[in-house]
């Protein structure tokens, strides 16, 4: 255990070393404001300036194009060097934006917007603001709210670009986007299908497709898949730590059919038997009684035993039977008795 | 899940060597995307106005809201490499994207671990495979139809699955299936799809069909969607892995052969949803979900489902689902996300799952309990600097008739240069439940070395609570080195190291080639 920890120690250590004295700080914003509200048109001063002045193209874009280096050179000698370090913050702000198809001619003229650039991009005079040049797409949606339910994307967004854009406002895949995507998908799968084929749902929930996904992409290291590292060895302690986690993606075939695929089924002629002594005992009390584990954890005895009312369940726990009646205090159910699964017991 | 070691005989704690040889593995990527005719946007066409005169060089521009009258020279200098737009403008396009892509991995391994006595694992002569696994997908996304344009998706998927050398005891030499064969066709505000498919709709959760699936919705906000069709099942016909049944001892059933053969029209599902979405606000459904196992009840449950999105800052979504059968509430979902900057996500839950309910009615296992368990808790991610990254959350819950577990995690991802080309990542786990438990950490390290070369590393240690057949650690070291020698074709060489109770040793190497021509919409690679 100690070499473990020294070498993990070691690896942290070396990495924050790396990682720290490599970083740098933010490259500064362009000052949007110090342009637009400088005094101007004066003797001696300066042509005013409005948005369009260097962002003129955009009319005739319907992508983000920004000023010219020529924009900036003619009040600054060191136009370049400028126009460089505004670049530089941009990029590091959001890359993406520039590929955002936009028209900005067929926009100016809603009566929304009435020609002013500022009702979407307030960021830009705004120094606190940390969304600088395009609006969040909650925007957007003031008037495209039914092209986003039905997955119409494409008259924004490079088709081929949209399985790698992350959604920053609705459907934000935030921290816990892994665990509740299922959520959003009960209720907008087809916004889902316009970035996601449906084969992209199958390589992580389709248990039955031989690799697991963390196989195939061991080099993916910023994915974050479930079952990574010795998930193996870990996973009977995640599926006592959350139960019902595994019946999101698993069923009792999947488990067993792993377990086949293992070599630890109790498929194989001669297999061992995992339970302790005292399983099968009458004695309701020993700690080791098979009825104490299928009360609390039944999902564990689902990986070996769920094979419909065909088990050795019922073999005891039928009417009339010695195992006497597995239903808790507080279960019922609606069936008649007449159902396939209730006539195992219940014949008369 | 309960795997033999719980009970095995401590005389075995150090296990056998198991060597994997050597995985190899193909992967050939074919993505083409074409462009053709008219895209129609949903915006309104352009009217010149007289306000607006342009040339090749220059702008001049009255902007009769500001007042002000500029005038722009439009010189192009050479820092601005970008695409001229005329790449990206959709004025007259319509984007027809096919896509496609094959996979294909041959792992070659010895497999030297089987079950012995008494839950032990034993070391019998070993059997070299090779297995082969194909991995085939086809989509079209945005064909035109003669009655609408950009209103048809078309899409294919399939896995195959062999034993090239070797065949292990009990499986299979060959395998596989269609994971997906569905046509889409949209119209206005309307669907319909029809094929094999998944459904993930209200209290579906995610299901499998063969069958068809639609829904429409008005501009009030209003939405209705259903399906129906026949339950997909493993391998075409046979009922879910009931040609696997445990052992003679274990089961009423000494011989698959004497199974009834599953009627393939006794395993079907229906459902539907209602829904009222409010723009910018938030919207509710209501969904119910039908799905029978050789003509007897496997599930009936109906789920509400809602979701809020007051402003950017603040959402919040619920579910609740319920086993109409016993009229019991099976899951229950609240969660609330915070997103004050875009530099911040925070998100907190609750959710109650009674896990028997979430099974087949047809499973035994089904009627024995009704145990629950309940979890509260959230997960932050915090932008430092775009270069930095640090998300963490905690977990508690509460297991009936168990006790008290919980999860934490931590860690940063950090790119340490702004070219964004190495990638250091350490992440810290702790998981406890009443059984067991174990303290994790990740390091990981991803650098692009030239520009068509990566290398990435990683380290996983565990240290568990109580010794798992007689081991408290266990250790894993994967490395890879990812080369793209040419634009759409790429090799990857990765290798990885395990150490764990199930393994003294177990070493891996991974070969993939990988081919992509454009861009994927989705799956792998």
């Amino acid at each position: 255990m100690m070499r473990h920890l020294t070498l993990t120690i070691m690896l942290i250590v070396g990495a924050l070393s790396a990682v720290f004295s490599g970083c740098q700080s933010e490259p500064p914003r362009f000052p949007h404001m110090a342009h637009l509200a400088a005094k101007c048109g004066g003797p001696g001063e300066h042509d005013c300036l409005t948005c369009s002045s260097c962002h003129g193209r955009m009319k005739e874009s319907d992508i983000n194009t920004p000023p010219w280096v020529s924009n900036c050179s003619q009040c600054h000698s060191n136009g370049v060097q400028l126009m460089n370090r505004s670049r530089k913050f941009a990029r590091a702000k959001s890359e993406r934006l520039d590929r955002i198809l936009f028209p900005h001619d067929r926009h100016l003229i809603q009566k929304k917007i009435h020609g002013q650039c500022v009702v979407c991009h307030g960021g830009v005079v705004d120094p606190k603001a940390t969304s600088v040049r395009s609006p969040p797409m909650s925007v957007c949606l003031d008037c495209h709210q039914q092209d986003f339910e039905r997955g119409y994307c494409t008259p924004c967004h490079i088709r081929q670009e949209l399985s790698r854009l992350v959604p920053q406002t609705f459907l934000r895949h935030d921290a816990a986007w892994l665990e509740r995507h299922g959520i959003a998908a009960a209720r907008q799968s087809p916004i889902c299908g316009a970035c996601h084929s449906a084969t992209w749902c199958s390589d992580c929930h389709d248990q039955r497709r031989g690799l697991p996904i963390e196989q195939r992409h061991p080099d993916s290291i910023e994915r974050e898949f479930k079952h990574v590292g010795d998930f193996l060895v870990r996973h009977p302690i995640e599926a006592r730590s959350r139960p019902a986690t595994c019946l999101r993606c698993h069923t009792s075939d999947s488990c067993d059919s792993c377990h086949i695929n293992r070599g630890v089924s109790s498929l194989r002629l001669g297999a061992p038997n995992p339970h302790p002594p005292g399983w099968m005992s009458r004695d309701s009390g020993s700690p080791d009684f098979h009825g104490r584990v299928a009360r609390r954890d039944p999902l564990s005895c689902m990986a070996c035993h769920d094979h419909g009312p065909a088990t050795n369940c019922i073999q005891c726990h039928r009417v009339g039977g010695t195992g006497g009646n597995p239903h808790p205090s507080g279960w019922r159910s609606s069936r008649s008795t007449h159902d396939a699964m209730c006539r195992y017991c219940h014949a008369n | 899940m309960k795997m033999p070691h719980r009970t095995s005989v401590r005389a075995t704690r150090r296990l056998r060597l198991s060597r994997g040889a050597m995985m190899a593995g193909a992967l050939l990527c074919f993505v083409y995307t074409r462009s053709t005719a008219a895209q129609t946007l949903a915006l309104p066409l352009p009217s010149p106005t007289s306000s607006d005169v342009t040339n090749s060089n220059s702008t001049t521009t009255t902007d009769a809201t500001w007042g002000k009258s500029t005038h722009t020279n439009a010189v192009p200098v050479e820092e601005d490499k970008r695409p001229p737009s005329s790449d990206y403008s959709t004025k007259s396009a319509d984007i027809l994207a096919v896509e496609a892509y094959n996979s294909t991995y041959m792992p070659l391994f010895q497999r030297a671990l089987l079950p012995g006595p008494s839950g032990s694992l034993v070391s019998p002569q070993a059997t070299t495979t090779l297995p082969i696994y194909d991995y085939m997908m086809f989509r079209v996304v945005d064909a035109d139809m003669p009655w609408a344009k950009n209103s048809a998706d078309m899409e294919l998927s399939l896995w195959g699955a062999g034993t090239l050398v070797g065949s292990s005891n009990g499986q299979r030499t060959y395998d596989g299936d269609v994971s997906v064969a569905a046509v889409t066709q949209r119209y206005r505000l309307s669907y319909v799809k029809i094929g094999r498919q998944y459904v993930t709709e209200g209290a579906a959760r995610f299901a499998h069909l063969d069958g068809v699936s639609a829904g429409v919705r008005s501009r009030l906000g209003f939405d209705v969607s259903g399906y129906a069709g026949w339950t997909v099942l493993p391998r075409w016909d046979n009922r879910p892995n009931y040609q696997h049944l445990g052992a003679a001892g274990d089961s009423l059933i000494t011989s698959a052969d004497q199974l009834p053969r599953s009627e393939r029209s006794g395993n079907w599902m229906m459902g539907g949803r209602v829904g009222y979405t409010a723009s910018r606000i938030g919207g509710i459904g209501l969904s119910i979900h039908e799905q029978r196992e050789d003509h007897a009840l496997g599930r009936r449950d109906a789920a509400l489902d809602l979701h809020f999105f007051p402003g950017v800052a603040v959402d919040a979504s619920g579910r609740a689902l319920m086993d109409l059968d016993s009229r019991s509430l099976a899951d229950a979902f609240l969660g609330v996300g915070f997103h004050p900057s875009r530099d911040w996500d925070i998100a907190t839950e609750y959710r109650r799952i009674v896990p028997t309910l979430l099974m087949s009615r047809q499973s035994v296992l089904s009627v024995f309990a009704v145990d629950r368990f309940d979890e509260v808790g959230g997960e932050l991610r915090y932008h430092v600097t775009p270069r930095i990254l640090l998300f963490g959350g905690s977990f508690v819950e509460w297991l009936q008739g168990e006790g008290v577990g919980s999860r934490t995690r931590g860690g940063a991802k950090i790119y340490p240069d702004d070219a964004h080309r190495l990638l250091v990542q350490f992440s810290y786990t702790r998981v406890v439940e009443p059984e067991n438990g174990y303290h994790g950490t990740r390091i990981s390290v991803v650098y692009r070395l030239l520009n068509p070369v990566t290398l990435s590393a990683e380290q996983y240690t565990y240290f568990y609570d109580v010794a798992i057949r007689g081991m408290r650690t266990s250790s894993v070291q994967v490395a890879t080195t990812s080369w793209r020698f040419q634009r759409q074709w790429e090799m990857m060489l990765g290798g990885s190291l395990f150490h764990s109770p199930y393994a003294a040793l177990d070493a891996q190497a991974m070969l993939r080639l990988a081919y992509t021509y454009g861009s994927a919409l989705g799956g792998e690679p």
